[in-house]
């Protein structure tokens, strides 16, 4: 988690951590309900290619 | 379905499957596009694997990562320093609302997430916000027709109460109690995280041989009365017991259902 990016981060942890919605999630980070999905994506996928050995 | 990872070589449909599957384990789908969802789950290898992927990320994220909970006095030590570097929003007369945010750098969009962010601005239309308490029933009963679907029934699959009441400690912040009522005729299948009333929940899963029954579990908020009813052809019971907040959902008869809410209300 720690490595991750802020933003991808901050989607994260208010996702899994918080379990806010993606439209809380949105006004919180004053970002777009895409962008909240986007960044909830890449921020999974980069954690679970860690956790397959292979480089995020 | 491609590898989801590496824009270029997927196809638009791929990659918004996968931000549909995503948005399906978020609890974020109408019931009709999350059987959308879960229908292609069921036929696609990489659409299953890419789902438990995300909800194996998901449960070590819950069950590891560290959680922050701040002293008592937390909100009134940042209130009061809000207060001193910012009057004008104190007082009430600022244009909007004070707004914590986080400190981000500068983020430059690559192109390659460019698809993607189109492709989200899509999946909006069909992203629901979550059901008013009012519509309770209907989104009960919805979420039962919706874990109906192939795939969607359990996360943890166990007859035994000792492994599905653990299997929910660090997905909640309550720990659902779980029984199981074999020797009455109602077998624990096992159980899965769902997504209710703005919150994460317990679904227990019974069996009523050849009917099952979804029985929802949370942390009881106002005070209400038990109480029944009937939505698109399944009956719910609710009730209140020990401090939890108790839906029973089935196509059992009314009587049956009741007669299964008895059981477990007492045993």
């Amino acid at each position: 988690l720690a490595a991750l990016p802020t933003e991808l981060r901050e989607c994260l942890v208010l996702r899994e951590l918080e379990d806010l919605s993606y439209k809380e999630i949105s006004e919180i980070t004053g970002s777009p309900i895409g962008t909240v999905m986007s960044r909830l994506w890449r921020a999974r996928r980069s954690l679970a290619q860690v956790a397959r050995g292979s480089p995020a | 379905m491609t590898d989801t990872s590496n824009g270029p070589m997927q196809s638009h449909n791929d990659q918004e499957m996968a931000f549909l599957i995503q948005a399906e384990i978020d609890g974020e789908l109408s019931p009709a596009d999350a059987a959308r969802v879960a229908a292609h789950v069921a036929a696609s290898e990489s659409g299953a694997a890419l789902r438990a992927e995300l909800l194996a990320v998901s449960g070590r994220i819950r069950r590891e990562a560290p959680r922050f909970t701040p002293p008592d006095d937390f909100a009134d030590r940042v209130r009061a320093r809000l207060d001193a570097a910012t009057p004008a929003l104190a007082s009430g007369t600022g244009h909007g609302r004070a707004r914590f945010r986080l400190p981000r750098p500068s983020w430059a969009v690559g192109s390659s997430f460019g698809a993607g962010f189109a492709i989200a601005a899509m999946l909006l239309l069909i992203v629901m916000p979550p059901r008013s308490r009012e519509d309770l029933p209907g989104s009960v009963v919805a979420d039962h027709v919706r874990a109906l679907q192939p795939g969607h029934l359990l996360d943890v699959i166990s007859s035994d109460h000792h492994t599905v009441r653990p299997w929910f400690d660090g997905r909640l912040d309550f720990a659902p109690p779980v029984k199981d009522l074999k020797e009455i005729g109602y077998p624990l299948r096992g159980g899965r995280l769902d997504y209710l009333v703005g919150r994460p929940v317990a679904a227990l899963v019974y069996a009523a041989c050849p009917h099952l029954i979804d029985l929802y579990v949370w942390p009881a908020g106002a005070p209400s009365i038990e109480s029944s009813g009937q939505r698109s052809g399944y009956n719910y019971v609710r009730w209140q017991q020990d401090g939890m907040q108790f839906w029973a959902v089935s196509d059992l008869a009314r009587d049956e259902l009741a007669t299964f809410v008895r059981h477990w209300r007492t045993g």
